[in-house]
């Protein structure tokens, strides 16, 4: 494994992953390992993309290093330090989610000042200063379910930053965003990184995590295939490298 | 720092409280009224108005109102996604589930006074003869209700941890129905059995209808209210064991 060196002086570990493994019906006849042995240190401050085909593992990883889906015995997660599903590390995470919430009583406003509220944070202008740089003022009073599926994605994307955690999650962030959104959301992520937010995405699109990542974890069958810096890389090398990995494990 | 609780009380009565809500409180608040208009039209005597409402509430108007706000009380959050975002921030499971407790025990409450206020306004309006209105018992009567609501609220709450869209309310009622068959079967074979005392209110808790039932000018039931606490209590940690099992992000399956 080609693992990417970073320098941790003076870098909390924002996720320590330890021996994750993950099965799914283990008492049935036929129990599905969807993670075997995932090892991976994530330093605060870096921008660490996930990739992978379908089926990978890639949505059981996020999962559990969300705390949202208990891993198998043996293994372990920490977000700086704490157990995924702790308030400690609540307070500390942000995720965006795949947009499915579309409720027709909430309204985008509501919604956001809600996650402000549950952090105890009291930033009513940085609802406004969020929603305008992602050209959603005149939306904030419309309900969740009448927003098109990129401005409800906005919103998650808004919903994950607004408290400025120290960990965002992001799951596919531009796979509903129209290409302008796409190279406002880049920038955005530029200056989060400047701030020192750590944020780890998912993503199919390539050049998205070439362009934004400084690490990239390739999984595939449940393990951990590579752990690439991807300083060291050229650009549009990570093409090259996925469909290596992807004859290597036979997919 | 607001307590989570507290904040996301009244996120729930923002998100739930809207048009359709007020028309079914209303909707069950003219059907109670009507109901005992219906009731005080045959001849027997003083009409007890606080005895009718009791029937009215009890049989009728709390199941009405519960079903209304206890359909999907839990399930539709974890499968729209809510209870994924609300968990993921510094909330605790419990602190969720007492808000959409709470909040659902309001808006019963809010159906309650609604149903009791429609009743009480067509009395003018009837010329009848009406028996004392005994305002303890009406009391009781009312936080009788109030509990016995959240009794079914907290099962259905339960229920809908482990069990999609309507069949929390279903599987209520069929319990309820077959609880009280089988109640009586074997009530009439082994009537005198302490056991059978306690696992009625096992099968199904009906303490605070107990309470309500026995209470006259001198007697408190006592007794019964603690069964209905006990009721109550015993439901709502079940619920909260449910919630703190359960795989709350489906959004992936």
């Amino acid at each position: 494994m080609n693992r990417a060196t970073i320098p941790s002086n003076n870098r909390s570990v924002a996720i320590a992953a330890r021996s994750i493994s993950k099965t799914y019906s283990p008492s049935s006849k036929s129990p599905v390992q969807a993670l075997q042995n995932i090892n991976f240190e994530m330093l605060g401050g870096e921008i660490v993309g996930l990739i992978g085909p379908n089926g990978a593992g890639k949505s059981t990883l996020m999962r559990i290093l969300l705390g949202l889906l208990p891993p198998d015995g043996g293994s372990d997660v920490r977000i700086f330090g704490h157990h995924p599903e702790s308030i400690e590390s609540r307070a500390l995470i942000g995720y965006q989610a795949d947009s499915q919430f579309r409720s027709k009583t909430v309204r985008v406003r509501n919604f956001l000042q809600l996650r402000c509220d549950l952090a105890g944070s009291d930033r009513r202008e940085t609802i406004d200063e969020f929603l305008n740089s992602f050209t959603l003022t005149d939306a904030a009073s419309r309900p969740l379910s009448a927003l098109s599926k990129g401005m409800r994605q906005k919103v998650e994307l808004i919903f994950a930053f607004l408290t400025f955690p120290k960990l965002v999650f992001l799951d596919e962030p531009t796979a509903s965003l129209d290409p302008p959104s796409v190279f406002e959301l880049r920038e955005f992520l530029a200056r989060r990184k400047k701030e020192g937010i750590s944020v780890f995405f998912s993503s199919h699109n390539l050049t998205e995590v070439e362009q934004v990542c400084d690490r990239v974890l390739f999984i595939n069958h449940g393990r951990l295939l590579a752990d690439h810096s991807m300083q060291a890389m050229k650009l549009g090398s990570l093409e090259k490298l996925f469909k290596k990995y992807l004859l290597e494990t036979g997919k | 720092m607001k307590s989570p609780v507290w904040i996301l009380f009244k996120a729930e009565f923002k998100r739930r409280w809207g048009l359709i809500p007020i028309i079914g409180i209303f909707v069950i608040g003219a059907m109670a009224a009507i109901s005992f208009i219906l009731m005080s039209i045959i001849p027997r005597g003083p009409i007890d108005i606080v005895k009718s409402l009791q029937f009215l509430l009890f049989v009728f108007s709390v199941p009405l109102i519960v079903i209304f706000f206890g359909t999907d009380l839990i399930a539709a959050d974890i499968y729209d996604g809510w209870l994924r975002s609300i968990l993921l921030q510094p909330v605790k499971r419990h602190h969720y589930l007492s808000a959409r407790l709470f909040s659902s025990l309001g808006f019963t409450a809010v159906g309650i006074t609604i149903a009791v206020l429609s009743v009480l306004a067509t009395i003018p309006f009837q010329h009848k003869l009406y028996a004392p209105f005994d305002t303890e018992e009406f009391v009781v009567v009312c936080i009788g209700a109030l509990g016995q609501a959240y009794v079914y609220l907290s099962i259905l709450a339960t229920l809908s941890c482990w069990l999609k869209g309507f069949m929390n309310v279903a599987v209520l009622v069929g319990w309820w129905i077959g609880g009280g068959l089988l109640y009586q079967y074997v009530s009439s074979k082994y009537w005198d059995s302490a056991v059978l005392t306690i696992a009625k209110e096992f099968i199904f808790p009906s303490g605070f209808v107990d309470a309500v039932s026995a209470f006259s000018v001198d007697y408190f039931p006592v007794s019964e209210f603690l069964w209905g606490i006990a009721n109550a209590t015993g439901w709502l940690a079940v619920a909260y064991w449910s919630m703190n099992k359960i795989q709350i992000d489906r959004s992936f399956e």
